[in-house]
Order: C-alpha cells, then sequence, then structure tokens
C-alpha cells in the first residue's frame, strides 16, 4: 500500500489526495484527509471505485447527509443528488460562481461529487479559494467588512421565475414554492480551520443587509471579480473514478459547460452544515 | 414669514425648492455689512450651501473686504495671484483659448489642505453670452438619503486627499504645460501637489453639526487602508450618487453676480460650452477648519 500523499493543485485553491482508497480508509489516513479539507477548503481523489453505497457510506463518516430541495434525487438513492446533463441539453447545472445553499440561514458544510459518466473532453469544475480571497483584501476594506451582513436568496435561481426554470433544466427542478433567503457575516471565521473566510458569492448573494440595491452592487461586484481572481482558483479535469470534496464555507465552484452533445452524469452527496458568524 | 416681511431694509433670501442654493437680494456688498445682515448672510450661507447676490458691482478692494467679513483669508497654493493682489485669483479664459476650461471636475476646493477653506467667493466680471454654469452637488442631502448603516460604515472611513492628479509633477496641468502653451491661467506645478492628506470621508458641518459626503473624483486618491481598486469601488457609487440631478444646482452667472459656496458640504464643477468667448471672474477663499 502506497502511503498518501496530499499535494496542492495550485498555491492558491485546492489539493489532490493520492494514494489512498476511500473504501479501506484507516482511522490515521481518514485523520490525514480531514486535515487536509480543513487546510484547502477542496480535495480531490483519483481511481475510486465508490458503489452508491458506499458514496453514502463515506459521507456519513463526515455528519448528517443533506438532502437537497430542489435537484432532481437519484430513484434508488434519495441521498444522491443527480447533477446530470443529457446530450440534446444545452443548459447545465451549476455553470456560474456560487457556494451551495448559502441561502439557507444553516449552510451546508460541502459535497462530494462523483464521477458516474463524463464527456470526452470538457466538463472541468473551477473552483476558488475564499481563504485567499479574503486574505487578498487590503486590511482596509478586511476591518470595513467585519461586521456587515449579506442577504442570499435561491429566487433567482430556483424560484418559480427563477433561472432554471426556464431553461432545458427546467423538468428536473422542484421546490420552487421553497425559496427563501439567509442572511450570513460577509466575513465568516471558518467552524473548521478557525480562518477568516469571503462568505459572498455571485450565485446567490443579493446584497448586504440594510443597504439597497444600489448601494450594495458596486461593492458586492467588486468582491466577486476580486474573489474570481485566477490565482486564487484551480481548475479539475474529471476522469472515471475521481472525486471533488469541497467546502463551501471557503470555496466557490463553477460548472464548465463546454461539453454540448455529450451526456454528464455525476453523483452529489451534500453533509449538513452550521450556522455561520 | 420671510425677514423682509418683518423689516423693510432686511434682505431676501430665495431658495431653491431643494432647500440647496439661494439668491440674496436688498443688500450692497460695496460697503460693510451692519452685523445684523452679515449674520443673516451667514446663515443664508449655512442653510443653503450656495448663495449668490446678483447686481453687485464690487473692486478689488470691496471683493477683498467683504471676503475678510466672512472670514480670514485662505492660503491658495498652484496658481499665480493677480499682479498686487495675493487673495484674488482671476478666472480668465481667453476667446482663442484651447486649453480646457479650469475647474472642469467634480471638487472641493483645496480639500487636500490641512484646513480647506470654508468658503469661495467668485466674482463674476465678463460672463459669455452660452455655456460656463457652475454645477453645485450637495453633500449633505447625498449622505442623508444613504441607507442608515450604510452611512454608518461610511462615518468611519478616512479619505486620502491630493493636490497630485491635477497639480502635481505627473498631473494634468504638468502634462499640458508640456504640451501647450495657450492658457491664460498661470499654473505652478509644484511637488508639493503631490503630498496627501487624510480628512474623513463624512465629514460634520461646523455649524449647522449636518453631516457631508466630503470627497470629490478630482482630490480623492483613495479610502486609506484600501487598494485602488477596493476604493474605486466604493467612491465611484459614491461620486455617482452624489452628483444625481435632485442633488444638483446648475448655476447661470451673470455679469457682477458675486457666488460664494460651502465646500465643507458642496462639491462644484465648472461647464465650457463658451469656446470663442472671453470669461473672466475674480476669486478669493475663506479659510476653514480641519475637518471632522
Amino acid at each position: 500500500m502506497t502511503d498518501i500523499q496530499v499535494r496542492k493543485l495550485t498555491p492558491g485553491c485546492g489539493a489532490e489526495v493520492l494514494g489512498v482508497d476511500l473504501n479501506q480508509l484507516s482511522n490515521s489516513q481518514m485523520e490525514t484527509v480531514r486535515q487536509a479539507y480543513v487546510d484547502h477548503g477542496v480535495i480531490f481523489f483519483r481511481d475510486q471505485t465508490l458503489t452508491p453505497e458506499q458514496h453514502i457510506a463515506f459521507a456519513r463518516r463526515w455528519g448528517d447527509i443533506d438532502i437537497n430541495k430542489f435537484f432532481p434525487a437519484n430513484q434508488q438513492y434519495p441521498e444522491i443528488a443527480e447533477v446530470r446533463k443529457e446530450k440534446a441539453q444545452k443548459t447545465n447545472i451549476g455553470g456560474g460562481w456560487h457556494t451551495d445553499h448559502s441561502y439557507d440561514q444553516v449552510p451546508a458544510m460541502g459535497s462530494i461529487l462523483l464521477a458516474r459518466e463524463l464527456p470526452l473532453e470538457g466538463g472541468d469544475t473551477l473552483f476558488a479559494s475564499m481563504y485567499a480571497a479574503y486574505d487578498g483584501l487590503s486590511d482596509g476594506l478586511k476591518k470595513t467588512l467585519e461586521g456587515m451582513r449579506a442577504i442570499h436568496s435561491n429566487a433567482a435561481a430556483f424560484g418559480a421565475g427563477g433561472y432554471y426554470k426556464n431553461t432545458d433544466q427546467g423538468g428536473g427542478f422542484k421546490g420552487e414554492n421553497l425559496v427563501g433567503e439567509a442572511v450570513h457575516p460577509v466575513i465568516i471565521t471558518h467552524p473548521l480551520s478557525g480562518r477568516k473566510s469571503l462568505y459572498v458569492n455571485p450565485g446567490f448573494t443579493v446584497g448586504f443587509e440594510g443597504w439597497t440595491q444600489e448601494e450594495s452592487q458596486p461593492l458586492l461586484q467588486h468582491l466577486f471579480r476580486h474573489a474570481a481572481r485566477p490565482e486564487f482558483t484551480c481548475r479539475f479535469a474529471w476522469r472515471d473514478g475521481s472525486i471533488a470534496f469541497w467546502d463551501n464555507r471557503a470555496t466557490w465552484h463553477y460548472a464548465a459547460n463546454d461539453y454540448h452533445g455529450e451526456r454528464r452524469l455525476l453523483h452529489r452527496i451534500t453533509i449538513g452544515g452550521e450556522a455561520l458568524n | 414669514m420671510s425677514q423682509a416681511a418683518l423689516k423693510p431694509d432686511a434682505i431676501q433670501v430665495r431658495a431653491n425648492p431643494s432647500g440647496f442654493g439661494a439668491e440674496i437680494t436688498g443688500l450692497d456688498l460695496s460697503a460693510p455689512l451692519p452685523p445684523a445682515t452679515l449674520a443673516a448672510v451667514k446663515q443664508a450661507w449655512a442653510d443653503h450651501g450656495v448663495v449668490w447676490f446678483p447686481d453687485q458691482p464690487l473692486s478689488h478692494d470691496a471683493l477683498e473686504a467683504f471676503t475678510l467679513q466672512i472670514g480670514p483669508f485662505g492660503v491658495d497654493p498652484f496658481i499665480k495671484p493677480m499682479e498686487g493682489r495675493p487673495h484674488i485669483l482671476e478666472l480668465r479664459r481667453e476667446p482663442n483659448e484651447k486649453a480646457g476650461n479650469f475647474g472642469a471636475g467634480w471638487h472641493s476646493d483645496w480639500s487636500f489642505q490641512d484646513e480647506p477653506p470654508a468658503a469661495t467667493l467668485l466674482h463674476a466680471k465678463v460672463i459669455p453670452p452660452v455655456g460656463g454654469n457652475t454645477l453645485y452637488a450637495d453633500g449633505t442631502a447625498a449622505y442623508d438619503d444613504l441607507s442608515d448603516v450604510m452611512k454608518k460604515l461610511l462615518d468611519g472611513l478616512t479619505a486620502v486627499h491630493s493636490a497630485a492628479l491635477p497639480y502635481g509633477t505627473k498631473g494634468l496641468f504638468a502634462h499640458e504645460q508640456s504640451a501647450t502653451h495657450d492658457r491664460t491661467m498661470q499654473i505652478v506645478v509644484s511637488e508639493d501637489a503631490d503630498k496627501t492628506h487624510p480628512h474623513p470621508l463624512v465629514r460634520t458641518h461646523p455649524v449647522t453639526g449636518h453631516k457631508a459626503l466630503y470627497v470629490s473624483p478630482v482630490y480623492t486618491l483613495g479610502i486609506e487602508g484600501m487598494t485602488q481598486a477596493e476604493s474605486a469601488a466604493i467612491l465611484s457609487f459614491l461620486y455617482a450618487h452624489m452628483t444625481k440631478d435632485k442633488y444638483v444646482y446648475r448655476h447661470h452667472w451673470r455679469e457682477n453676480m458675486l457666488t460664494m459656496w460651502d465646500n465643507r458640504c458642496a462639491l462644484h464643477f465648472a461647464e465650457g460650452g463658451y469656446d470663442g468667448h472671453l470669461r473672466v471672474l475674480h476669486r478669493t477663499t475663506v479659510a476653514g477648519d480641519r475637518p471632522r
């Protein structure tokens, strides 16, 4: 058995955890994996052979499974959400920078996404580190953002008049009456790492609490541009057996939509989190 | 009830509907004002930010004397004053002048100074038949209309001011002097202009106690502690906000009109549009206190 290795993908974001079989994880290996997850915000595994049951079992080692209100679930395993794009579909899921579930007052910790069917090329997932984004702010803006809170809403994405309902992914989504919003600090202290992290995202953050839209947008758009700087990101190319496991409190992600005419199916299990402050 | 109705000899103050900007008549500025009249003028200036007195022919002596009734002269750097009149600047643009008109950017006079001028007085000598309006923006109303949470955040910020963009060694006028020589006004580019000076982004008026936005695209370089891009995200919003139509008063000049504005709560902008015509105004400033 080879030794477990943690190798950064880029200096700013993400690490591959190599030399490990998630079906036979020793306690010390689990500890290494846990530390890599805490340190890097998103970790990647290669050449794994998890069945759906094993996928669920691995997820349960991290916490309670959070069943998504909006995503189509796997028929046999309700814990598993299907991130699917058929050959004829043009819209993909997650094709813009976002953080999952930030519209919940108790947002999910993260998701374990496993490749089931991949296009020949394309369909990469990009991640951006919100630790790096926070660290890259000036001291003045860090101080200014402390104490500010932002409003997150899923209406524009999942609501009845929202983005997905009006695309060719519309049929698969559900729960358009479950839309809602939440308020979180703009700068959070990460519950696992204790590090400061920038917690706004273009997918769901609609403004600052107490500010008008007009007041909010210039600073919010600046933060979005800043956080998406290439230095803070990494790009993961999927292969059969690949797994990405990200922390929503430490990263954004973006699903590249560059494989029209091919089918892509990934299985996602989301793990519950805690209130942020 | 106007004061005029109570006292026939009292001044008349006709404010714009917004309350920002007022015309003052019923007085003669060429002679010292009685204490009550002077107090009423100062009150109107504090209340309305910009006041103007039409039909006031004034000699240089009279302009200086009225300025001193408002307060001691300010310090006017970078522009050569009139010969023998160290406190009067002549804002002059010849009919054939091609250089951009002076003051064509939103600013508060000399806001890069430790104690920027409280008032600027501008007396119209020759006014072109077209163009040459001055726009004033109400920094008090613009601040008042912001959300409370944003106000609170802005209250704690410090803006960095400098004369560098127009008057610095790498500034607009330095560049212009190497390119063209047709500006009538003599601008003294100086290393002094490259210095920076911090002021609160929101300033409390020493007389009215009202808070006002105290930043401008001409003299504010950024927000203390923030990068250029971060500062720009906040400042560009504030500039767009405070120069909205509803906060702007467009001032039309007439010869012999004296206008006095409050740099502590108003920005101004000199419009062009009078190429081919002579325009001459004489300017003084009144010293102010350190913004807080």
